[in-house]
């Protein structure tokens, strides 16, 4: 079954087709180094190097489309930048989610849709006043999908639900695509292993590698004095990966009861690459207790974190029950505990 | 005069001994984490297992806990410390509490006992002690039967927005009445066990309609035509929520009855309304209608996924009264068809009690004074900590 022609490949060159696809034309690196490839290798270069895509890579091109995304999935991993696998993967994924906007086809929409996301996807025909939606995925799916999402409007209070299914705007499910088209890639290149690159294609490596590196994070802290759990999420945005909405908030709790101001956690958000500074900041505050409720929140507990997923105890964790309690102990190592 | 914990322990001890055959383990009570509260000296005892239903009622009948609890989460080894162990699911649960429903006058009776010299008052000013001056105040609230039907309201209106919002079945929901203040929903075996705590976060704030938005971005836009509005104003017929706030909208606001309305009769009537009302009215009248429609559940219950919830069947330690499962809520009593405790009469020493009600019985109000109570009473009394007993029954 061949829903999806060539065109749609190149729009959407992650999918696992174009992999079948690529496979036929029998290509190995070194065929790269040949001079018929060459327009190749500049649409390469332009994905490699432009930290927002530039109109030109909008414009479908046949010839070169799909071999320049793989060939800088490949450099990219030789590179073993992890902020330019985060840029490039949020890029391409901008670019498809403009052809998913723009498809005429809605079958292929349909089907690209459910292909991307990997859950049940039910088109519907429902219209309250102007708003009109299209489509329908299950709640649970609905709220894992959209948890990156920070604004109130993806909350599933602001949603039409119904028989467990939550009701959606076709703008609205590409938009969840989008973060799942983001997260793909990134996790294929991070998976895959390291190639080795001829020396001839070796300078697009170097080019990669000496992108200049996003301003340093969470300086003048010692990193050493944090839990596990807050490590792992201060590592996850040095590498300029997006925080799960409980994990942004843990840490905000955590970094505030840690004396940080406002400004220097939105400033550490920034290198998410869905960073909105507005929005960054209002959250920050509402978190903080400056904002909405007024209700400052507390850091959560090992237990609570534990259940979210995001406790890495070790040995250093001793037998706290609570984050905040970890350097206490630590530092106070000269007392021996009671039994 | 009878020490109050020893009389109440032989009391609950004797219950359970009599009804054992009623008393039925949750579901899979091998793989959830038990705990219960002591008498006296008073302490939570948790992480227990529990294999099957008998060493569930030897240990009700052994230990005549004052409360019993387990948790709605399933372990693999639910004895084992809470990060050692595997979380295999939860389930849904729900708490409607009177304490969290809108203040009413007629659905709760408060007492204040001063933990410094004993004084009992009705009112309470500068929360303080009109005899000694302290501060410590200890508040009892004696929920009413008005108060309980007003419960009950809220918890009928969950159940169906679980029923229709979430496609839970019927079947999977339990309802109960918590023994004190409320009620108790819990939802076993449905697809969203598996759930986590951001899950359940958003369904919380769903149901009270926390951070609701929907109406402020659409139809409450002040640049919107009156002729538009009446065109595109929900319809009571909408799904979620959008529907619900319609349809109080035309009953209450609007003050029609919707029996079988057409859709152009209903546009005619909005476009009448907007024509006549200010925007700043409208507004008004939409918020008061989100600020009723909210169920009004305790979010914290909800959201933990490691919480400890009472038992159903058993005593509850400040009332004993039962957490009862409920049938048919609509021919369901609280204050009668919870009682544990027999009409056998009792001597107690009334310090204070309120005009109260239990198996359509009115007792009360009693000051300082010995009174001859039915059982069920009586411990009612000294469960509240408002009486002592002066004899074994
Ligand atoms: S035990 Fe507590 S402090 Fe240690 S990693 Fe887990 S949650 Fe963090
Ligand atoms: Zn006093």
């Amino acid at each position: 079954m061949q829903i999806l022609g060539e065109e749609d490949l190149i729009k959407y060159p992650f999918l696992e087709e174009t992999k079948q696809y690529i496979a036929k034309l029998g290509l190995t690196l070194d065929d790269f180094t040949s001079n018929e490839f060459e327009k190749v290798i500049r649409r390469c270069e332009l994905r490699l190097m432009s930290s927002r895509y530039p109109p030109e890579l909008y414009n479908l091109d046949k010839d070169t489309d799909l071999l320049s995304f793989m060939l800088a999935v490949i450099i990219i991993k030789a590179s073993q930048r992890e902020d330019v696998i985060t840029k490039f993967a949020f890029n391409e994924a901008r670019r498809a989610e403009f052809f998913l906007k723009t498809e005429r086809n809605k079958n292929i929409l349909t089907y690209i849709l459910k292909r991307l996301l990997n859950i049940n996807v039910y088109e519907v025909d429902y219209a309250i006043g102007n708003e009109y939606y299209e489509y329908a995925i299950h709640v649970k799916d609905y709220v894992k999908l959209s948890s990156s999402l920070k604004s109130v409007h993806w909350k599933i209070v602001n949603k039409i639900i119904s028989n467990g299914l939550v009701y959606l705007k076709r703008q609205e499910l590409i938009r969840l695509a989008r973060d799942k088209i983001f997260q793909e890639i990134f996790k294929r290149i991070k998976d895959a292993p390291t190639p080795i690159v001829p020396q001839k294609l070796q300078y697009l490596v170097d080019i990669v590698r000496n992108r200049p590196i996003p301003k340093k994070l969470y300086e003048g802290s010692t990193l050493t004095e944090d839990p596990p759990c807050a490590k792992q999420i201060l590592d996850k945005i040095k590498s300029g990966k997006n925080l799960s909405h409980y994990e942004r908030f843990f840490i905000t709790t955590f970094l505030l009861k840690k004396g940080k101001s406002i400004e220097e956690i939105v400033n550490l958000f920034s290198s998410s690459p869905d960073f909105n500074e507005k929005i960054a900041k209002y959250q920050v505050e509402h978190i903080a207790g400056l904002r909405g409720g007024r209700k400052k929140y507390n850091v959560p507990d090992c237990k609570t974190l534990f259940s979210q997923g995001l406790c890495y105890k070790d040995d250093s964790c001793d037998n706290i029950s609570h984050p905040l309690n970890y350097k206490l102990k630590k530092s106070d190592g000269s007392h021996d505990r009671k039994k | 005069m009878i020490e109050k914990n020893n009389f109440l322990k032989k009391a609950f001890r004797r219950y359970y001994y009599e009804n054992i055959n009623k008393i039925y383990a949750p579901q899979r009570l091998s793989e959830r984490e038990i705990g219960y509260l002591t008498f006296y000296p008073e302490k939570m005892i948790r992480h227990i297992t529990l294999k099957n239903e008998g060493e569930l009622k030897a240990l009700l009948i052994h230990e005549a806990p004052k409360s019993v609890y387990y948790s709605t989460a399933y372990y693999d080894d639910p004895s084992a410390p809470i990060n050692a162990r595997i979380w295999k699911g939860a389930d849904l649960v729900f708490d409607i509490d009177l304490d969290h429903l809108p203040f009413k006058e007629t659905n709760m009776i408060f007492i204040y006992i001063c933990n410094n010299c004993n004084s009992i008052f009705t009112n309470l000013d500068n929360k303080k002690c009109s005899s000694c001056g302290s501060e410590k105040i200890s508040t009892i609230s004696i929920p009413t039967k008005e108060g309980l039907e007003y419960a009950k309201d809220e918890i009928i209106r969950l159940m169906n927005i679980l029923i229709e919002d979430f496609g839970i079945s019927k079947d999977k929901i339990k309802i109960y009445f918590s023994g004190k203040r409320g009620y108790h929903l819990t939802v076993e075996n449905s697809f969203y066990e598996d759930s986590d705590q951001h899950f359940r976060l958003e369904l919380s704030d769903y149901l009270t309609l926390n951070g609701f938005k929907l109406l402020t971005t659409t139809i409450l836009n002040r640049n919107i035509p009156i002729n538009e509005l009446s065109q595109i104003f929900p319809l009571p017929y909408e799904k979620g929520w959008i529907g619900r706030i319609s349809k109080s909208f035309f009953e209450n606001v609007i003050g029609i009855k919707l029996e079988s309305p057409n859709d152009a009769y209903l546009r005619t009537l909005l476009q009448k309304y907007f024509s006549t009302v200010p925007y700043k009215e409208l507004k008004l009248s939409l918020e008061k209608i989100i600020d009723e429609i909210k169920i009004r559940i305790d979010v914290n219950v909800t959201t933990d996924i490691h919480r400890i919830f009472r038992m159903p069947e058993t005593l509850h330690g400040e009332t004993g009264l039962l957490k009862k499962r409920i049938s048919n809520i609509d021919h369901f009593y609280p204050l009668v068809d919870a009682i544990a405790f027999s009409q056998e009469p009792i001597k107690v020493y009334v310090s204070y009690a309120p005009k109260f009600e239990l198996n359509e019985q009115i007792f009360g109000p009693y000051k300082k004074e010995e009174v001859l109570l039915p059982e069920m009473a009586a411990i009612f009394l000294i469960c509240m900590g408002l009486a002592k007993p002066l004899e074994f029954p």
